[in-house]
């Protein structure tokens, strides 16, 4: 009880703290500019927009390794993973992972369009 | 400069990224946040190199650092990518901040081919790509983005190979509307017949000389094509047309039909379907009569 007590009286010490700063600072904000991870969470659709290092974290996350030939393999199945196009596909290649099955999308915008496209036909049934 | 704007960006939001919550962008800065450059110079002064930008719904934005993700929240994250399902679940993107500006352009790109749009619930997966890829590739060219154009050419080449850049070729020379226009009007309402007509019309137009005539066509370069058609002994030529189109091909034939006869039969066909006229000129390779 005591701890949870504590840690919203730093949250929100923390969110006048953030106020203050901003007001003092040349990027005026009109409104009120944070946004909770929860709330971002509860939207149906949104994209991270990261760097390759980023990535390498990102799909240790997910089960997948990187094989000492720079290729995507699932730490379970130990296969290599393959693109939307059925490759097998380098770490720097890809370009988008995206949701369910983990769909591993090239850096090419044939690659990345054929998915959006395979989406939109899937919803339209 | 870009430096000092980033700096100054940064300084402002600082405290909300390290409490860890996400700042949202405000509309005038979104821009140049999503330029790779001015993001790689505000990760760099973060001091764990976290720093990610977030997109959400009506094309929000928002910079966060992806290790502050709450555990509740990275645990929905991970199953939506573990997941067998397609559906009823999050659609979530992670992308690589260099492809980011490409794909982004690619989704905001409004420029769609009345025509030819008519046959795309008509055709593969495969087919509908290149095509869709096309109307962008012409509205790069239509806008100047020649260097883009060519990019996304070279994208279609290496996902689909040579087929891809042939139809992707046919269709900025307009021989895919007019393919479309024609097919559309030989079987009429009929989608059972369109479907399994469509996509056959196609694959054959990719791998054989064969051309459908549209009025921005010009003749003598198709007089050309065919000439070289004739003379690398392609087993199967045909031209077709319809409506306006007819006078057209019928001068194309008369430029041709001299050369044609040695080494080819032909055949002309003339009919009307519900009130439009088709024209249908084929050229079939003889066989060799022995010495």
């Amino acid at each position: 009880m005591g701890i949870l007590l504590s840690s919203q009286i730093t949250k929100f010490l923390k969110s006048i703290r953030v106020r203050r700063y901003m007001k003092k600072k040349s990027i005026s904000i009109e409104e009120d500019n944070t946004f909770d991870w929860e709330s971002l969470f509860q939207k149906k659709k949104f994209g991270f927009i990261i760097s390759k290092e980023q990535f390498r974290g990102i799909l240790n996350d997910v089960n997948v390794r990187i094989d000492p030939e720079n290729f995507l393999v699932d730490k379970n199945t130990k296969l290599r993973e393959r693109s939307n196009s059925e490759e097998e596909l380098c770490f720097d290649d890809l370009g988008v992972l995206s949701s369910g099955s983990k769909i591993f999308i090239k850096k090419n915008l044939a690659s990345f369009s054929e998915n959006i496209i395979e989406k939109r036909v899937r919803q339209e049934g | 400069m870009y430096l000092e704007w980033v700096k100054t960006f940064y300084d402002s939001i600082k405290i909300i990224i390290e409490v860890g919550k996400l700042f949202r962008v405000p509309d005038k800065y979104k821009e140049q946040l999503t330029n790779p450059e001015i993001f790689k110079n505000l990760r760099d002064l973060h001091v764990e190199g976290n720093l990610i930008l977030a997109c959400g719904d009506n094309n929000q934005l928002f910079v966060g650092d992806l290790e502050k993700i709450p555990k509740k929240e990275k645990k929905i994250l991970v199953n939506c990518f573990l997941t067998d399902e397609h559906k009823d679940i999050k659609e979530i993107d992670f992308i690589e901040e260099t492809f980011y500006p490409r794909t982004k352009k690619f989704n905001e790109n409004k420029f769609v081919d009345e025509e030819v749009s008519k046959i795309l619930k008509y055709v593969d997966l495969r087919i509908r790509n290149v095509l869709e890829l096309s109307f962008y590739i012409r509205g790069l060219y239509k806008g100047n983005n020649k260097q883009e154009a060519e990019r996304v050419k070279d994208d279609l080449g290496l996902h689909y190979g040579k087929d891809g850049r042939r139809l992707c070729n046919l269709y900025l020379t307009k021989y895919i509307e007019a393919l479309a226009n024609y097919t559309l009007d030989l079987f009429w309402e009929d989608d059972e017949k369109i479907q399994s007509e469509i996509n056959h019309r196609i694959m054959e137009l990719i791998s054989k000389p064969i051309f459908y005539i549209h009025p921005k066509h010009d003749a003598s370069l198709i007089v050309l094509e065919i000439k070289k058609s004739i003379h690398s002994r392609e087993p199967f030529i045909a031209i077709h047309a319809t409506g306006r189109n007819i006078k057209k091909a019928i001068k194309i034939v008369s430029k041709i039909n001299k050369i044609a006869k040695i080494d080819y039969d032909l055949k002309e066909e003339e009919k009307k379907i519900a009130g439009t006229k088709f024209y249908i000129y084929r050229l079939t390779l003889k066989k060799r009569k022995p010495f």
